[in-house]
């Protein structure tokens, strides 16, 4: 989740009064954000990505004014009408087909200012941005810039450009190929035959959409007037960030004023789209989700702290969304808005009254009741991860790789499958225990995945056990599975011959119930040992617990 | 309580109501002289006995004593030759047939002194006549009662002594030795053997009450002993589903890998959302899809997505892939065991729940794992509450000894309005953000047919469990180190 550190003075020159940090430690977790760390003179605060608005100190301040109540209902903004006019060319439009374009005027940013700025522009690339791939924004010098401006597809070897940070001028392909940015984001683009560019009319490059400014157009200390880009997949979202980034300039000092959008079918249109989204919502809809009685008054007043416009007709709320923000998609999200605004502290806990009778799941019990007796035969209860590795599962263990669920996209080579028996996990806990004292006796109940020959995913619930110690034998293993059996209620399991490589030859039998495979149950082979290190001998056993699962679900 | 052999020397003392020396004692009880010093040196230290020293005389056989300790006196076995003779035996011919000469003289001169026999002649021919076999002498006592060793004077018959030693059979030596004798207390003491192990043979044959335990010293060091035990976390699960049971909850269960239909999709988390990407999920490429099953249900769930459908919500816009919702992944959270629940029990009231195994791909660190445990509750009801879930919340925690507890507001994708809420752990002095919570949106429970409001709350289980236990490294918990899971405390 994203995070910003809060100073207090620089939230007071937006609110307008004098906040104390103390104040504000105590306030912002009732706007939705979680107070990360207080430093010396700063709260840093995680916000949730639904508030993108939180990633400057004007945003938040537009919220906590609300709470404060300096500042309350629908913050207006205005725009002057468009002077320049931005041209689309039609080919983008399964390329990246949006776009949306402003003008900031007359705005003084000092480093601060634009480092918050820089800031707000990468919350939005990330998060509404999806990674800029959804939506990205470009900020330019507006007076290194001849408009009208167009915004084209282009060959990837046809148009060069010096790259913001760069020293040379480089095509569109080059850029993919030869700078970060290109190489961490030329995936969005590169399945296209054409690349979209902003050039202006001398048809010096702009931007290279989403990846890469121009050096051209850079913003330094002396940048008085604003050009904004943002293109994107999605028109919702390309507005509403570009909605965010102007009322935060606009909260700078700047004077916003619109541009022209020109498709090549001679349609026009123009940005930004302030228009507030409006939606109803009832009283009694707020009241019954709330467990409240609140007032068409209370209610009024909530929506006006949250700033929110608000006209009420009877017990009916017609609102109206600020143009900032991107989470308002129901009426249960007005619901929310009007439990901020009233204060979420001040709704006391009440308890449901519904009787109903609780019960533990089959497994559970059946996993409970083996792992009492376990304890009571001595052993000692892992934990082990689901997640393993082939060489952990089968090679450590003699056990010939099999069919497997496996992973697609882990991060780490230990973590490619998931276990299919729990015993190459136990004698993995024993190989990291030698220096402990024996016997050792452990055991593990947990689910087992494996791969239907259909190719579908079986889970099973498993039981398994080793001891090991100098005179650890296949006796003593089936002792105790019998004896575990027998206090599960087992009478008529058959011991059969069997082979698996994980046990000796010949120490090693299955369990047979019903004629139905229950378990296995050997001596662990002398060269499984010595793979793992280990120098006592070790018997063991793995149970299938699902076969007990159905006395238990009749309950 | 005294040692065997403590009670042998006192029941000795007692048995002969007499001071005893040192000698004497063991004699009497058949004990070795070191292991007799020991029991009486802890027989004095606890008063029962006293110790003094005393002279005595000790008559002892000389050399030729002994030779005829082991022989007889002269003048007995010359008696024996002449009754073997009929009682009456020329003097020179004993003296030949006699078989030790050099005592032959001795010997007669003896026999005739004690009276045993005489010599008178017949025909001028001197002979040896013994009427008939004299008793046993009192020196003859004496020698055989020395041929067993040394012995007080006292108790042997002072003119035999006397006569012995003139005739050099006995020689009598002067000794220091300490005299033994019971002290009243000892002659009161009701005596008990100590044993350290109580046997089968001490309670079979009753001899346990004659004898005393020893007492340990109770303070001493032992050696540690383990349990097989439970892992703490299947103490901390085990805890939390009593909580849960108790509170009227049901238990749910559902896959572990999920389709991420069900695991997003159902849960209205758009297709493009940053949770879904490889970095965060885990997807698998063996089995990689699934069918998912009810038609109207994918379409109710694509259109709510796409538009919003009957929910009154926007929708996300776009288009909605079932491709994407086919393919499989380890589920990121229990939610979606609670929603598929939830699709089978559409019936209120419904209260549920899920103590269980999530994934997410990250790296694993001191603070995260790849996979650990989510703690779940869900109620569906005609009527419940943002306020319900305070008090349910309240409760809940209260029942896990956490009793101060904060709600926030907050945020997730499926729950609106959305809370979080951070409980003090007593046992590490802190606040630790717990369970979020929050009202299903409809865009979640329409499609799955439900109309009554649901209320939710997860979390993750490892940390508090962390902080009841005192450990900071999250991998503890999985490491299996069996000295840390022998000693481990889960304290309440």
């Amino acid at each position: 989740m994203p995070v910003i550190e809060v100073y207090p003075e620089r939230l007071s020159r937006f609110l307008g009064i004098d906040v104390e940090l103390k104040q504000l430690v105590e306030d912002l977790p009732w706007l939705a954000t979680d107070i990360e760390d207080v430093g010396e003179g700063f709260v840093k605060i995680e916000y949730n990505p639904n508030r993108p608005d939180f990633s400057s100190h004007a945003g938040i301040a537009r919220a906590y004014a609300g709470f404060l109540e300096i500042g309350l209902g629908y913050p207006e903004a205005f725009f002057s009408s468009p002077t320049i006019s931005f041209h689309f060319d039609s080919r983008l439009r399964g390329i990246r087909g949006v776009l949306c374009s402003a003008v900031v005027r007359n705005i003084e940013l000092a480093e601060e200012d634009l480092k918050e700025v820089i800031n707000v522009q990468e919350v939005l690339h990330q998060g509404v941005g999806r990674n800029r791939r959804k939506v990205s924004i470009g900020i330019h010098d507006l007076d290194k810039i001849r408009p009208p401006v167009y915004y084209m597809a282009a060959d990837p070897d046809a148009v060069s450009f010096k790259p913001l940070g760069t020293e040379r001028r480089m095509t569109l392909g080059e850029v993919l190929k030869e700078v970060d940015k290109g190489l961490e984001y030329g995936h969005i683009i590169k399945g296209f035959d054409k690349y979209p560019v902003i050039v202006d009319s001398t048809g010096e490059v702009l931007s290279f959409p989403p990846i890469i400014n121009s050096e051209l157009t850079r913003l330094t200390p002396e940048t008085r007037n604003l050009f904004i880009d943002v293109t994107a997949l999605d028109e919702y979202y390309a507005s509403r960030a570009l909605n965010i980034l102007l009322y935060v300039f606009k909260d700078m000092g700047g004077s916003i004023e619109a541009v022209k959008i020109i498709y090549d079918d001679g349609s026009e249109k123009t940005f930004p789209d302030f228009t507030p989204k409006t939606m109803s919502v009832e009283a009694s809809y707020i009241n019954s989700l709330l467990g409240e009685n609140l007032s068409n008054a209370e209610i009024y007043r909530s929506f006006l702290k949250c700033r929110f416009s608000v006209v009420n007709d009877g017990s009916v709320f017609k609102v109206g969304i600020p143009p900032y923000r991107v989470d308002i998609m129901h009426n249960v999200d007005l619901v929310e808005e009007v439990a901020i605004g009233y204060g979420l502290w001040r709704l006391t806990p009440t308890y449901p009254g519904a009787s109903t009778i609780g019960l533990k799941h089959p497994e559970t019990m059946v996993q409970d009741k083996a792992r009492l007796i376990m304890i009571g035969l001595g052993y000692t209860e892992v934990f082990n991860f689901l997640i393993t590795n082939e060489d952990q599962n089968y090679r450590m263990v003699r056990r010939p790789v099999s069919e497997r669920a496996r992973l697609a996209n882990s991060s780490s080579v230990e973590l490619t499958m998931l276990r299919d028996s729990l015993l190459p996990g136990l004698i993995r806990n024993l190989s990291s225990n030698k220096h402990e004292k024996y016997p050792q006796r452990i055991f593990e109940t947990g689910p087992v995945i494996r791969v239907s020959e259909e190719g579908s995913v079986v889970t099973r619930v498993s039981l398994a056990g080793v001891s090991a110690h100098s005179s650890a034998s296949f006796s003593e293993a089936k002792s105790v599975v019998m004896s575990l059996l027998n206090n599960l209620c087992v009478e008529k399991a058959l011991f059969e011959k069997s082979e698996d490589p994980l046990f000796t030859p010949g120490r090693v039998a299955k369990i047979v119930l019903n004629s139905s495979l229950l378990g296995v149950v050997g001596e662990v082979h002398p060269e499984v040992l010595e793979l793992n290190g280990l120098e006592n001998p070790a018997a063991g056993f793995e149970i299938d617990l699902t076969h007990f699962l159905e006395k238990y679900s009749k309950r | 309580m005294e040692s065997r052999i403590e009670k042998d020397i006192v029941e000795a003392l007692r048995r002969t109501g007499r001071a005893m020396g040192f000698s004497e004692l063991c004699l009497l009880t058949g004990l070795n002289e070191s292991s007799a010093a020991s029991a009486v040196s802890s027989l004095s230290q606890k008063g029962l006995i006293s110790v003094s020293t005393r002279e005595t005389k000790f008559a002892k056989l000389t050399g030729e004593g002994e030779y005829h300790s082991r022989n007889g006196l002269p003048e007995r076995r010359l008696v024996k030759l002449v009754l073997g003779n009929g009682g009456l035996m020329p003097l020179e011919e004993a003296r030949k047939a006699y078989p030790d000469g050099s005592f032959f003289t001795i010997a007669l001169g003896w026999l005739r002194r004690k009276g045993w026999g005489s010599i008178r002649a017949v025909n001028g021919v001197p002979y040896i006549v013994v009427e008939k076999e004299p008793p046993e002498g009192v020196d003859e006592a004496v020698v055989r009662t020395l041929a067993s060793g040394p012995l007080d004077i006292s108790l042997l018959n002072t003119e035999a002594v006397k006569l012995l030693s003139g005739r050099g059979i006995v020689r009598v030596e002067e000794k220091v030795e300490r005299l033994v004798s019971l002290t009243e207390a000892g002659r009161l003491v009701e005596l008990k053997v100590a044993v350290t192990q109580l046997t089968p043979e001490l309670l079979r044959t009753g001899e346990w009450r004659n004898v005393e335990l020893k007492p340990y010293d109770v303070t001493a060091d032992v050696e540690p002993v383990y349990p097989g035990r439970l892992h703490p976390l299947t103490e901390f699960i085990k805890e939390v589903k009593e909580i849960f049971t108790a509170m009227g909850f049901t238990e749910a269960k559902g896959p572990l890998v999920e389709s991420c239909f069900w695991n997003f999709d159902v849960l209205f988390t758009p297709q493009d959302h940053p949770a879904r990407e490889m970095q965060d999920t885990f997807y698998l490429s063996h089995p990689s899809s699934t069918e998912l099953g009810d038609r109207q249900l994918v379409e109710r769930v694509r259109r709510t997505h796409e538009d919003g459908w009957e929910t009154g919500s926007t929708g996300w816009g776009g288009e909605w892939s079932e491709e994407a919702a086919k393919r499989l992944v380890l589920r990121t959270h229990t939610t979606c065991v609670s929603v598929r629940y939830l699709y089978e029990h559409r019936d209120p009231p419904v209260k549920v729940f899920s103590v269980d195994r999530v994934f997410r791909n990250e790296r694993v660190s001191f603070k995260s794992l790849a996979e650990f445990h989510q703690i779940e509750g869900i109620i569906m009801d005609r009527r419940v509450t943002l306020r319900d879930l305070k008090g349910v919340l309240t409760e809940f925690y209260k029942k896990l000894g956490l009793e101060k507890v904060q709600f926030w507001p907050s945020y997730f994708p499926y729950t609106e309005p959305s809370m979080n809420s951070v409980v003090y752990v007593p046992q590490a002095g802190r606040w630790l953000e717990l369970c979020g919570m929050g009202v299903f949106r409809p865009e979640v429970t329409k499609p799955l047919g439900i109309d009554h409001p649901v209320l939710a709350w997860g979390g993750g289980l490892e940390r508090l469990l962390m902080l009841k236990l005192g450990v900071t490294d999250i991998r503890v918990l999985y490491q299996n180190d069996l000295g840390w899971l022998r000693r481990v405390k889960l304290c309440p």
